[in-house]
């Protein structure tokens, strides 16, 4: 029987093309050499859609823990770049919050490329919370609540990064590639955002009180940063502004869904409900 | 010219060597599926026996039934899809030598049929298994080998499925 580590290298560069799931292709670049030369993990088809991989929650060491539904199994990812932080997914990415320096990344979980973003302490300063940084030095802090990329940095320089966090109450600042520092989004939505989305080219927010914001952000070729914020739409009815609601946005086949949780309390009867709009 | 005289109904045969020697007779609009088959034609180099030395007759016979049924005259599209499933279901081995063979025959969409059932072969595989597939020993040093453990421990000791096909 032929040794197959002797394939022409073009051919083994072939199949591993044809290695779609991100597991298999990475088992792929552990068989020998050549066929490790033939998988670089830049070479993977970040398009093929992949079930996601859940991230599990952090222990103290170099490794994080991700469950992956397709293949129903825990895997223990070696990354050591997210070692001791917070971890927001996004496009495959995960932006990463340091809990004791407050640096933030941009961290792809297998190439284990990085892009450096503006700090925390850089967003507590707009509304003068940078102190803050110092007091809780060393001790575990939750301000960054979501972070939302509009493209894949892996296929584009062209993306935006939105985030939202706590500074006093709920705020939205966003980043592009070479943009030197967050730009604050100056958000007149009543209630705190709940929920965020990038679909079709714009970023939304849904908040607690049912108004759902859309942003759009200047592009690439515009060096000054810039936001057009405007009220898409608002939720009347009272039901909705119960304080157990939850909003949430969902692209489904094309179009944007505000999907609705709410619980109502009646007479020891507990009820849930779940409600869909088209906006 | 050999096209100026052709009719629609004239047809030319080449005769393909395998590397154990035995010889195929085909038709030439068939054969030229090959890129590698169609330039020699071109060439000229055509008139005689065309020796391939790099397919034995086992790979030859199996291209040929490929190319015979991808040939546009014959076969329909539902054809050619069972015929292809069918196809991929041969050996590993097999697979592995046609697509060595589609190569150097420059028979792109073969080459892409059979890339794609070896990929689905390595499937939920560790490694090992792959290794044991296509019998590769491990050229990895012992240090190459513990940083790859190091970094993806759960491709090598996970339940992923060990079996060989």
């Amino acid at each position: 029987m032929a040794n197959w580590a002797e394939l022409p290298i073009d051919l083994i560069t072939e199949i591993a093309k044809r290695v779609k799931v991100i597991e298999d292709f990475i088992a792929f670049g552990a068989v020998c050499t050549s066929w490790r030369t033939a998988a670089p993990k830049l070479n993977f088809d970040v398009l093929s859609p992949q079930v996601p991989l859940l991230l599990l929650g952090a222990k103290d060491d170099d490794y994080r823990e991700f469950y992956s539904l397709s293949k129903k199994k825990l895997s223990l990812i070696y990354l050591p770049e997210a070692r001791g932080q917070e971890c927001l997914p996004s496009e495959g990415w995960l932006c990463t919050v340091a809990n004791n320096t407050g640096e933030m990344n941009l961290l792809h979980p297998f190439s284990r490329i990085k892009t450096q973003l503006p700090s925390r302490k850089d967003l507590l300063s707009f509304h003068g919370f940078d102190y803050l940084e110092r007091q809780r030095e060393g001790k575990r802090w939750h301000c960054i609540d979501k972070a939302i990329l509009s493209a894949n940095p892996s296929l584009t320089s062209d993306y935006a990064l939105l985030v939202h966090y706590y500074a006093g109450g709920s705020c939205l600042a966003f980043w592009r590639p070479r943009d030197l520092n967050w730009t604050e989004i100056d958000v007149v939505t009543d209630g705190g955002v709940c929920n965020m989305i990038f679909c079709k080219g714009q970023f939304y927010s849904v908040s607690y009180r049912g108004e759902v914001w859309v942003y759009d952000i200047a592009g690439p070729s515009i060096a000054q940063p810039s936001v057009q914020t405007r009220l898409l739409a608002e939720l009347e009815d009272d039901m909705f502004k119960l304080p157990s609601v939850q909003f949430y946005l969902v692209e489904l086949s094309g179009a944007l869904l505000l999907v609705t949780r709410y619980v109502i309390l009646v007479v020891c009867v507990l009820s849930k409900g779940w409600r869909l709009k088209q906006v | 010219m050999a096209e100026a005289s052709s009719s629609i109904t004239e047809k030319f045969f080449l005769t393909l060597k395998s590397s154990d020697g035995d010889e195929f007779v085909l038709e030439e609009s068939i054969a030229i599926q090959s890129i590698t088959i169609k330039n020699m034609v071109e060439d000229g180099c055509s008139s005689s026996v065309i020796p391939l030395s790099k397919v034995d007759t086992e790979t030859l016979i199996k291209v040929i039934e490929y190319m015979k049924m991808h040939s546009s005259t014959s076969s329909n599209e539902e054809e050619i899809e069972n015929f292809d499933k069918k196809f991929v279901s041969n050996s590993i081995n097999t697979i592995l030598n046609i697509l060595e063979a589609a190569n150097f025959l420059d028979i792109n969409n073969l080459l892409e049929l059979c890339a794609e059932a070896v990929a689905n072969r390595i499937k939920n595989k560790t490694p090992e298994a792959v290794r044991k597939i296509f019998n590769i020993t491990s050229d990895f040093t012992p240090e190459e080998e513990a940083e790859i453990r190091n970094e993806t421990p759960w491709a090598f000791e996970g339940n992923l499925d060990h079996s060989l096909d």
